[in-house]
């Protein structure tokens, strides 16, 4: 079971949380202006990153806020987390 | 009782003897024995049968490594636990033991036959011998290996012991306590820490028990350990865990701990949990897990009473044990003289010592042979005897060319083995810490850290009394500064006066692998029956990593997880590769350190609480209306309300007739409801659901359909606007949480920009419906005067007013089909409300339903039922629904999906009914469609059944179905095919019941 | 209830409010409520008319000890006409318990995986968590006193599971 820091709350067990997919991914302005291949990749495409991934996380059984976090795939690390609207910080982009 | 245990000495309590059996026979022991200790004591050394072999077996060992002496301990048919270490099994008055693993008596086992057609049982014997025939694998071969081989037997009624668990958190967490756990559990409690030490064992202190000549600072090791753990326990900010078990390193400092809380005791208090599971997240551990001693592979290694040195050892001091009286010991390591002399001066004869190391005698060997011992240097076992004991030795000198001389017989009852310790590193493994191999202990040590820990003491090398003190004061005293923000010197490293200690664990100084004696069953694996030879096999056949000579041979596979195999294996197998031991590499080290019970992880989640039940508040209602109950996600929802001995297939009929010639009431209070608020409330609807919001006045409600972003129907409601920047958004039972979930993640990382917030209301308000003709008249005079004709309250009105003086949310809507209200007052208020309205409407012919009922009279509407008609692959066309969509507008949550073309293809799976030829026939839920019978299989299938029902307002069965192309199918006959043949269906739309909606409209 | 047990009671407010809105809108409601100021990140005050406990950065839940006449909204409600936010009944959503007795944090660690000891988790310090599979609003009122919250249909689970687990504590030195 990880530590995952909130943004908002401080440090807290993993069972407070889920797990909301790759982060960084916004959801077009205009969809009907998107070709089909392009909501597509939208939709299903996701970098399955080895390493420093940038994920998104909800704090749903605490203050219910989605924020992201840079997490090692490779040994479960999580380097930052920041709140959700916002990019990584300066060092880790 | 017999003369092994001495008239003195050990930590037993020799005023409360205690009677045990084993295999039915009784025997005595003290207070402080182990099952192991006290089976010695009484000359008992044979325990158990072998793997796979069957060959007799002994104790080995004195701790959680031991591989042989597994026993099943019962304290009656359903408290009976199989496969317990022996030597960690803590006697109590009454205990009752069984050996595993034979048939149909420990000392003649007629499994033993295994041994003499042990050619046949080569490594990797399962993937060769029985490949052939396959079909003989489960008929034949399994079932006679599963009888023959195997451990114990789990019990077959359910465990009616209780098992706690517990979450806690630490500064430090020490586990281990033995000289440098507890030196790092003083020093990280004097800094003011929070700490936790735990260890496996009843008595903490470890090695340092045994080692009874030394002086710290003056005390005795017992006094010492005494007064550490006095001052320990007299910290509030301490807990001390014994019979304790670390038994995993999960990540971010979460280990699991198993505390054994019963199982020593002869008469547990009833009630009292039998274990407990800790989570313990710790901001440091100190790992101070020790070493283990290994044995020496030569043939014949695993009779009963050839054990471990430190084993006897342990047996003599702890438990005042002579586990035999003419010794040979076989040592390759310094701390086997030690032994030999404890031994000899407590009364037994050591009649020969072997040290393997070839180099001249050494000052300790020449010291014993002083003392009148024979002793030789360079020599090794080369045979044993004995049946069930052993009984005797060969011992020769091997030259480079494996030729034997000197060799001679040497009568014994006991054998001892001094393979060198290795340091318990499976917990640093686990962290996915990398370990490190030393060339100069020929073992792995604890390298880089992956989690905030650090090792202290044996189990990083650090042996030696003295230096195993000061290193684990030195990791107490970092772990507490990095746990408090302090840094490493502003706490003071306590300094220890050790004297006259032996060295408890010295450094191997031959190579490991040479230390092997070839011949038959030389064992290196003894709880996996895995010899040298197998493991050659495994490197003749080709097999270079030892990732998979461990899988081929089963070594270090078994329950001990190779304890005292792993390192054996490994530097046979490097020998032999020819490699360096780093590069044939290190298996990796599993949880759980010891096995735990399944009983254990599931805590207190059983029965009642496994999960929570969640009940309406008019759940006691319904059960006085004899309601039978089905659980809905975590509702108990009320299924039908059988009267007499009606069957469902009975009370439904009657509950549907009801419903549509007079009223039914029907608890609806599960369903999900979400408070869509703020200036922007509007704006987020139209977002999220296909609708169009805009145009909904106050006090009306309409059908929503919720898509995902690919398109499919993810979830429906009634959605009322109670004011302009507020609707009460209805989901399904199952659908709530994962609706709000879906919301609020486009709210806040998409739209964040929108003013509207959402909050759950699904437990404040309890909903009951009333559906029929009659509800009207029923509910009219009940609601304080408030106007709820068809002209005030038409069909998807809604209103607010009080029932009674309760206050409501008065929906008109209706999932029967007919006329309808769904009664929305405060929860608190739902069970007096919902007796009321029954009591009001007796003479109306008011009948209660459940799911059921509201199941078949929804499908003879054609309303579907999401998850059941739909399977997220559905898109609102697809079920009957583009009616639904907002089509003016930009966007919503699924429209672009909706465009792809594949999205839009004319052969998609469609909604339709289906009318069997036979309205007797009931087809089955779930049932695949074919177009045309006698086909060959595969069938072509083009749909399947979604819903289907007899339904007692038809008189016929009915059913939903999706078809590819359904829509243009309508009159078609299509084929169910069954077990016992197809059945015919014609397409037909599926709205089975008043399909003009005038019920509706009254 | 065993012996055990004394400690768990009800604890009822007469009113319950999910209040969500920015900062200033909640700043002024916590005013209106007769606070000085609103509460900071996983603080929860009471001043002996209402409890106002801190959710999330924008949401507040708001309890009302006092009148069984409504008081919550008619305050809020006014005091925030114009400034958008979601004032949202919820009295009868959930359930309150009141938590007391010695051992009372280690009996929540039963179910609670949050760290409990006071300079972690202090007086006043109130946060949505879980216990074992439900979810609770706790919050601390004093050193060995805990306010629970919990949606009403969790609360007979919430209950069994404690009456449970005390038969279990740890026998402690913490």
């Amino acid at each position: 079971m990880l530590l995952i820091h909130c943004p908002h709350c401080g440090t807290r067990p993993e069972l407070e949380f889920s797990y909301g997919g790759e982060a960084h991914i916004a959801r077009p302005a205009d969809p009907s202006l998107v070709s089909d291949e392009d909501w597509a990749s939208y939709l299903y495409l996701r970098s399955n990153t080895k390493g420093v991934h940038a994920e998104r996380w909800r704090h749903v059984r605490g203050c219910g806020r989605f924020f992201n976090a840079l997490r090692d795939t490779t040994n479960d690390r999580i380097l930052v987390t920041y709140k959700a609207g916002e990019k990584p910080p300066g060092e880790f982009r | 009782m017999s003369n092994s245990r001495l008239p003195a000495g050990g930590r037993i309590d020799r005023s409360r003897p205690l009677r045990f059996s084993f295999d039915g026979k009784v025997y005595s022991g003290f207070a402080g024995d182990t099952l192991a200790s006290a089976l010695l004591a009484n000359g008992v050394h044979l325990l158990g049968r072998s793997f796979k072999y069957h060959r007799p077996r002994g104790i080995m060992t004195a701790g959680p490594e031991e591989p042989c002496a597994l026993v099943t301990v019962r304290r009656d048919e359903a408290r009976c636990t199989p496969n317990l270490r022996a030597t960690q099994v803590e006697l109590y008055d009454g205990l009752c033991a069984f050996s595993q693993n034979r048939w149909p008596s420990l000392a003649f086992d007629i499994g033993q036959i295994a041994e003499w057609f042990s050619a046949l049982l080569p490594a990797g014997f399962y993937y060769k011998t029985f490949m052939w025939p396959r079909s003989a694998w489960h008929k034949l071969y399994e079932p006679l290996i599963r009888r023959t081989a195997g451990l114990g037997k789990a019990p077959r009624l359910a465990d009616p012991d209780r098992y706690a668990q517990q979450y806690a958190h630490c500064d430090v967490l020490v586990i281990g306590a033995g000289a440098a756990g507890l030196a790092a559990a003083q020093a990280a409690a004097a800094s003011g820490a929070r700490v936790i030490i735990c260890d496996e064992r009843p008595q903490m202190g470890g090695t340092l028990l045994l080692d009874d000549a030394a002086r710290i600072d003056g005390r005795t090791t017992a006094e010492w350990v005494d007064a550490t753990l006095g001052q320990l326990r007299a910290n509030p900010r301490v807990r001390v865990l014994p019979r304790t078990t670390a038994f995993g390193y999960f990540p971010h400092n979460l280990i699991g701990l198993s505390e054994r809380l019963t199982d020593h005791l002869a008469t547990p208090p009833p009630g009292l949990a039998r274990e407990r599971l800790w989570q313990v997240r710790a901001r440091e551990v100190v790992l101070a897990t020790g070493a283990i001693e290994q044995p020496l592979v030569f043939p014949g290694n695993d009779r009963p009473g050839i054990m471990l040195c430190s084993a006897a050892l342990h047996y003599l001091k702890h438990h005042a044990v002579l586990p035999g009286h003419r010794i040979v010991v076989a040592s390759a390591c310094d701390s086997a003289y030690r032994v030999a002399r404890s031994l000899q001066a407590a009364g037994a004869k050591i009649v020969q010592f072997i040290d393997l190391r070839s180099q001249a005698d050494r000052p300790a060997l020449l010291a014993l042979r002083e003392s009148g011992v024979s002793c030789d240097s360079g020599l090794r076992i080369v045979a044993t005897r004995g049946g069930n004991r052993v009984t005797g030795v060969d011992i020769a000198r091997i030259d480079s060319s494996g030729a034997l001389s000197e060799r001679r017989s040497i009568d014994c009852d006991l054998v001892l083995m001094a393979g060198g310790y290795v340091p318990s590193v499976h917990l640093f493994s686990q962290s996915r810490g990398r370990l490190r191999y030393d060339e100069t202990l020929q073992v792995f040590v604890p390298g880089e850290s992956a989690e905030q820990e650090r090792s202290a003491g044996a189990c990083r090398g650090i042996a030696a009394l003295a230096e195993a003190l000061l290193d684990g004061a030195r990791a107490g005293v970092a772990a507490a500064a990095a746990a408090l923000g302090a840094g490493d010197s502003a706490i003071a490293v306590p300094n220890f006066t050790v004297e006259r200690s032996a060295n408890a664990a010295p450094p191997l100084d031959v190579p490991r692998a040479e230390l092997a004696t070839h011949g038959p069953k030389a064992f290196v694996d003894f709880q996996h029956d895995v010899t040298l030879r197998d493991l050659d096999l495994a490197v003749r056949e080709g097999f270079r990593s030892i990732e998979h000579i461990k899988r081929y041979t089963t070594t270090g596979m078994a329950t001990d997880q190779g304890k005292t195999s792993n390192l054996n294996a490994l530097h046979h197998a490097a020998r032999e590769l020819g490699q360096a031991v780093p590069a044939v590499g290190l298996t990796t080290f599993r949880m759980p350190y010891t096995p735990v019970t399944f009983a254990s992880f599931a805590g207190q989640a059983r029965g009642e609480l496994f999960d929570p039940v969640r009940r309406t508040p008019m759940h006691a209602w319904a059960v006085q209306q004899g309601a039978v109950f089905e659980d809905v996600s975590l509702w108990k929802r009320a299924r039908y309300f059988p009267r007499g001995r009606e069957d469902m297939h009975a009370a439904v009929a009657r509950e549907c007739r009801a419903v549509r010639e007079h009223c039914g009431i029907f608890d609806a209070s599960t369903l999900g409801k979400i408070a869509v608020v703020g200036p922007d409330a509007v704006e987020f609807m139209n977002r999220m659901y296909v609708n169009e919001w805009s145009k909904l006045a106050v006090g009306r409600s309409k059908y929503g359909v919720l898509l995902r972003d690919d398109g499919f129907v993810y979830d429906d409601g009634v959605v009322a606007r109670v004011a302009e920047d507020r609707f009460h958004v209805t989901t399904t039972t199952g659908g709530a949480a994962r609706v709000l979930a879906m919301m609020e993640d486009y709210r806040q990382t998409e739209w964040s920009d929108l003013k509207v917030w959402l909050t759950s209301t699904t437990e404040e308000w309890a909903v009951i419906a009333l559906q029929g003709p009659r509800a009207r008249e029923l509910l009219a005079p009940l609601v304080d005067g408030l106007d709820i004709s068809a002209a005030a309250l038409p069909h998807m009105g809604v209103v607010e007013g009080t029932l009674q003086g309760v206050p409501m949310l008065l929906f008109r809507v209706s999932f029967t089909g007919e006329l309808g209200f769904e009664v929305n007052v405060p929860a608190s208020e739902g069970a007096k409300v919902i007796a009321a309205l029954h009591a009001a409407g007796e003479r109306f012919g008011l009948t209660p339903y459940g799911t059921e009922t509201m199941h078949v009279l929804r499908a003879e509407k054609g309303f579907i039922i999401i998850g059941q008609d739909t399977d997220g692959t559905l898109t609102p066309d697809d079920v009957g629904l583009s009616w639904a969509i907002g089509k003016s507008k930009r966007d919503f949550v699924g429209k672009r999906a909706l465009a792809r073309p594949s999205m839009q293809r004319s052969d998609r799976k469609q909604l339709v009914g289906l009318l069997t030829r036979d309205p007797q026939v009931v087809l089955e839920e779930g049932a695949q469609i074919v177009d045309t019978p006698n086909q060959r299989a595969p069938m072509t299938l083009i749909g399947h059944v979604t819903s289907s029902y007899a339904s007692a307002t038809l008189g016929r069965s009915i059913a939903m179905a999706v078809v590819a192309g359904g829509r243009s199918r309508m009159g078609q006959t299509l084929y169910i095919p069954m077990p016992d043949g197809e059945i015919p269906v014609e397409v037909c739309n599926p709205v089975f019941y008043d399909p003009k909606g005038a019920r509706l409209n009254v | 209830m065993s012996e055990s047990m004394s400690g768990l009671s009800v604890a009822s407010p007469t009113e319950r409010f999910v209040l969500q809105a920015d900062a200033m809108t909640l700043a002024a409601a916590a005013q209106a409520l007769g606070f000085d100021s609103d509460v900071v990140t996983s603080e929860a005050r009471d001043n002996g008319a209402f409890a106002l406990l801190w959710l999330g950065p924008d949401e507040r839940l708001i309890l009302a000890w006092q009148d069984q006449t409504p008081q919550i909204a008619p305050r809020v409600a006014s005091a925030l006409a114009d400034q958008p936010h979601s004032l949202v009944e919820v009295t009868h959503r959930q359930v309150s318990r009141r938590l007391q007795g010695q051992s009372i944090s280690e009996l929540l660690n039963c179910g609670c995986p949050l760290d409990l000891e006071p300079t972690q988790f202090p007086v006043g310090r109130c946060s949505r968590t879980l216990f074992n599979k439900a979810e609770i609003v706790l919050w601390r009122r004093g050193s060995n006193d805990f306010h629970v919250e919990i949606w009403r249909s969790y609360a007979d689970y919430f209950e069994r599971w404690l009456i449970e687990a005390a038969q279990d504590l740890p026998v402690s030195t913490l």
